[in-house]
């Protein structure tokens, strides 16, 4: 178990934390940007994050970087952008083998500068991003958009999600849409990431072997973050929902349809309910002995997977079937015959007991994994106030709180939303 | 016996039983997870085998279709059973094993008795087969609609006319459909014995007490089952079956996978597993992203981030895959050519060899930091008779001279096919 996990506030627009062990046989530095998430933010953040990991003043081209990765032991760099609820955040992850497994002893440093160079020092060419990098980032981006229907099943919860939420900013696709893409040019681009520079809120994740310590100079040299004031981020979470049931069926060349229902739970994060709605979801679809994979695979053959995915900041959730076309009614009738009799029918005490045990296992067993681990922390803190501080004893005793009435209430607050039917157009059922 | 590295830091466990059964424990320090692999090294490969000197040939995807029937428990569900003790259970069938684990923050002990139990016994009817059979279609028609898993379906097919690596490990809707409730015994019979099982056990554990759990568990009649029967495998020529092959689908931008064949195999393990991370090295420093092909490609435009290649190989076959969407397959193919050529007379580099060599060095470190990882490679390599600690002092020892002589060996696109969907 990790415990020992400190913030500090270095000024208005600069908070780091450290998280010391010496568990793994590898440090990770990871900083995270964070913006509210529109439509510009989502196409502008995300073609920044391809760019600065193509080259940088002192590794200017692609190959070089990657040269210099390899050649530190397999670095391995991680630029992207994600949707936590209404932000969106630019992450940068940089993962090296500890000082104490290999003979290089200035690994750290180099890796604090490695990540300098990516978020502040880009390859420029008369005082923007370098032409042919951004040509070329912006032509894969757009491939990369296009070629995302290639995935069905993530596709398929994309658009249903672009569907529900189609009124508010969570709709928008995390890398963004065609058009906006489209219409980048390199100057607008460039004066974007100034203004990133010069307006987000950083934070900066330490975890490893952290004993050789760094001072709060030397961290504010490798991260030039001035104490200027950030953009007001102190966003509204209670945004458009669709209230009454709709339908969107699509049609592909497809042999399996994807069946997603997604629902409103009224239930975020930060509502006393929030910990019984993470247990509901996994009794309903969260793993092989989940009602719904026991209704519809074990009792019925109608499918090989079932999930159910949740979106802790927009109170959104997600049932996922994969199913043959003509079985469409038949599943839909299941799931929403399982959804009714769960208002009224309580599920067992053993079973909420299990799935609590289950829940609090992984959390204790988050701290095996650095990099979810380093995500896990930042997705609790990013909405909170600066100075809250995550207690993983608390989060576990709330679980182990939850009773069998606050589960109904859960399965009693969902509201179906919206359909989305991904099929090859056989059945017009 | 215990067998230490220094360089990792950690220590492996192993004991053999007279009857070849093998047992390993790897302690891991600190880490809230268990995990325990209890496998046989019977796959999607091996469903030709000798019954004295009767040839038996059972229909593809046999095994895939045992590991779901395991399962299929006594009394109550066996999901309910690992979940009430906090663990989740899980398996998987590929080339070469079938492998059912599972992994809890407590409990581990009474976890694992239960899965000695699930997996020493079958107990099956026709009626339940049939029932099964929907299932496996299901999950079969899932990666139909996977236009990578088609291209690369279709690179197998195109490099391999006898070995049955060109096949599904689920097999076909027909193989399936053909699949009846004696030959699933037979097979279970036959392959689920001691000599060709392991278990594999990581995490916070007392290596000792781990063993005396075994020992209690395993029945008597699992542990007196006879040796497994003889596995065949057919004769491969070295040629392909066809240099070109194009699947027509509704994809945005196309996908390629070109395959260079193998021609060339060992016996020993270890020289096989040198062949491996030669080959894999080979394959970056000609076509990984610190390669001047990647770079100049990249920038033109032809591939993207997607492009990848690898070497992939088992006891008796091996080939170098290199795959990505591209907006034109057609001319990457005649790219790749060229650019194997322009190496052949100008030569490889010294330089990225050298980092390249660290990079795999530094990763192997790195991956020692998930256990479900070790846990998966630990399986990967028994089953291709390689043993963990094996592959990094084989990966030091590798020289630039074997990359370059490899290089001239293996890369000779006559024994390539490049499968493309668009």
């Amino acid at each position: 178990m990790i415990h020992n996990v400190k913030s500090k506030k270095i000024h208005k627009r600069l908070k780091v934390f450290e998280i010391d062990t010496q568990k793994f046989k590898t440090d990770l530095i990871g900083v995270y940007i964070k913006r509210p998430l529109n439509k510009k933010e989502a196409a502008y953040n995300t073609l920044i994050s391809r760019i600065l990991s193509q080259g940088t003043e002192k590794y200017p081209s692609a190959k070089k970087l990657q040269h210099k990765l390899d050649d530190s032991y397999g670095m391995i760099l991680v630029a992207d952008v994600v949707k936590y609820g209404l932000y969106h955040v630019l992450q940068f992850r940089l993962q090296f083998p500890s000082e104490r497994y290999i003979k290089e002893t200035h690994i750290f440093n180099e890796a604090l500068d490695l990540l300098h160079e990516v978020i502040f020092n880009p390859k420029l060419q008369d005082q923007v991003f370098d032409l042919n990098i951004f040509q070329q980032e912006k032509e894969n981006l757009l491939d990369e958009i296009r070629a995302r229907e290639n995935d069905k099943m993530t596709y398929a919860l994309d658009r249903c999600i672009e569907h529900m939420y189609e009124e508010s900013p969570y709709g928008e696709y995390v890398y963004g849409s065609l058009e906006v893409i489209e219409s980048i040019g390199i100057n607008d681009l460039y004066d974007h990431y100034k203004e990133i520079l010069e307006t987000s809120l950083f934070d900066i994740c330490l975890m490893g072997d952290l004993k050789a310590s760094y001072s709060e100079e030397k961290l504010l040299s490798f991260f030039p973050v001035k104490e200027n004031d950030f953009i007001d981020l102190d966003l509204d979470f209670m945004h458009i929902k669709r209230r009454s049931l709709k339908t969107v069926k699509e049609v592909m060349p497809v042999k399996e349809g994807k069946f997603i229902l997604g629902l409103n739970t009224h239930i975020d994060h930060k509502d006393p309910l929030y910990e019984a709605s993470v247990l509901s979801y996994h009794i309903l679809g969260g793993g092989p002995s989940s009602i719904l994979f026991q209704r519809l695979r074990e009792d019925h053959s109608l499918c090989y997977y079932v999930y159910v995915k949740s979106d802790k900041y927009v109170s959104g959730v997600f049932i996922g079937v994969g199913v043959d076309e003509k079985d469409y009614q038949a599943v839909k009738a299941h799931i929403f015959q399982v959804l009714e009799d769960l208002k009224d029918k309580k599920v067992s005490k053993a079973v909420l007991e299990d799935t609590k045990n289950a829940m609090i296992d992984s959390i204790q067993a988050l701290s095996d994994f650095p990099n979810s681990f380093m995500n896990f922390l930042y997705g609790e803190l990013i909405d909170q106030s600066q100075d809250h501080v995550l207690d993983i004893n608390q989060m576990m005793a709330a679980y182990k709180k939850v009773s069998l009435e606050d589960v109904q209430r859960v399965f009693n607050k969902l509201e179906p939303s919206l359909i989305y039917f991904l099929h090859g157009g056989q059945d017009e059922n | 016996m215990k067998i230490n590295n220094k360089i990792l830091n950690e220590s492996l466990h192993k004991y053999v039983f007279d009857n070849d059964f093998k047992v390993y424990v790897l302690p891991k320090k600190g880490y809230a997870k268990k995990h325990a692999y209890f496998a046989t090294e019977y796959g999607a490969l091996y469903n030709d085998f000798l019954e004295g000197d009767t040839k038996i040939s059972m229909p593809l995807g046999i095994a895939h279709f045992l590991e779901h029937k395991i399962f299929e428990s006594k009394n109550e569900s066996v999901f309910e059973t690992f979940e009430k003790l906090g663990a989740s259970i899980n398996a998987y069938t590929n080339y070469f094993s079938t492998c059912y684990n599972f992994s809890t923050v407590h409990h581990f002990h009474d976890a694992l008795k239960h899965l000695i139990k699930l997996v020493e016994s079958l107990e099956i009817s026709q009626k339940s087969v049939e029932k099964e059979k929907k299932i496996i279609l299901r999950e079969l028609i899932m990666h139909e609609d996977q236009p990578q898993w088609l291209a690369f379906k279709h690179m197998l097919k195109g490099l391999y006319k006898k070995h049955p690596i060109q096949h599904d490990i689920g097999g076909s809707e027909r193989s399936v459909k053909a699949i009846n409730c004696d030959q699933l015994k037979k097979c279970y019979e036959s392959f689920y014995t001691p000599d060709r099982m392991i278990l594999f056990v990581i995490g916070d554990l007392d290596p000792d007490q781990v063993l005396e759990t075994v020992k209690a568990s395993l029945s008597p009649e699992f542990m007196a089952r006879p040796k497994a029967l003889k596995i065949v495998l057919p004769e491969e020529p070295d040629q392909v079956v066809s240099h070109f092959k194009v699947h027509k689908m509704d994809v945005k931008m196309p996908i390629f996978y070109l395959g260079i064949k193998d021609r060339v195999f060992y016996q020993d393990p270890k020289k096989r597993l040198e062949k491996a991370i030669v080959s894999k090295i080979l394959s970056e420093l000609v076509f990984g992203k610190s390669s001047d092909f990647y770079e100049t490609y990249y920038n033109q435009g032809l591939i993207n981030g997607t492009f990848l290649s690898d070497y992939v190989y088992g006891r008796t076959f091996g080939y170098t895959a290199i795959s990505a969407e591209s907006k034109n397959p057609r001319e990457i193919k005649a790219l790749i050519e060229r650019e194997i050529l322009r190496l052949k007379e100008k030569g490889l580099s010294e330089t990225i060899f050298n980092s390249l060599k660290k990079k795999m060095i530094g990763r192997h470190l790195s991956s020692f930091n998930s256990t479900q990882y070790i846990g998966n490679t630990f399986m990967n390599y028994y089953m291709k008779g390689i043993e963990l600690f094996d592959y990094l002092e084989t990966l030091q020892n590798i020289e630039f001279d074997q990359v370059k002589s490899r290089f001239l060996e293996h890369y000779d696109l006559n024994y390539s096919t490049i499968s493309i969907v668009e």
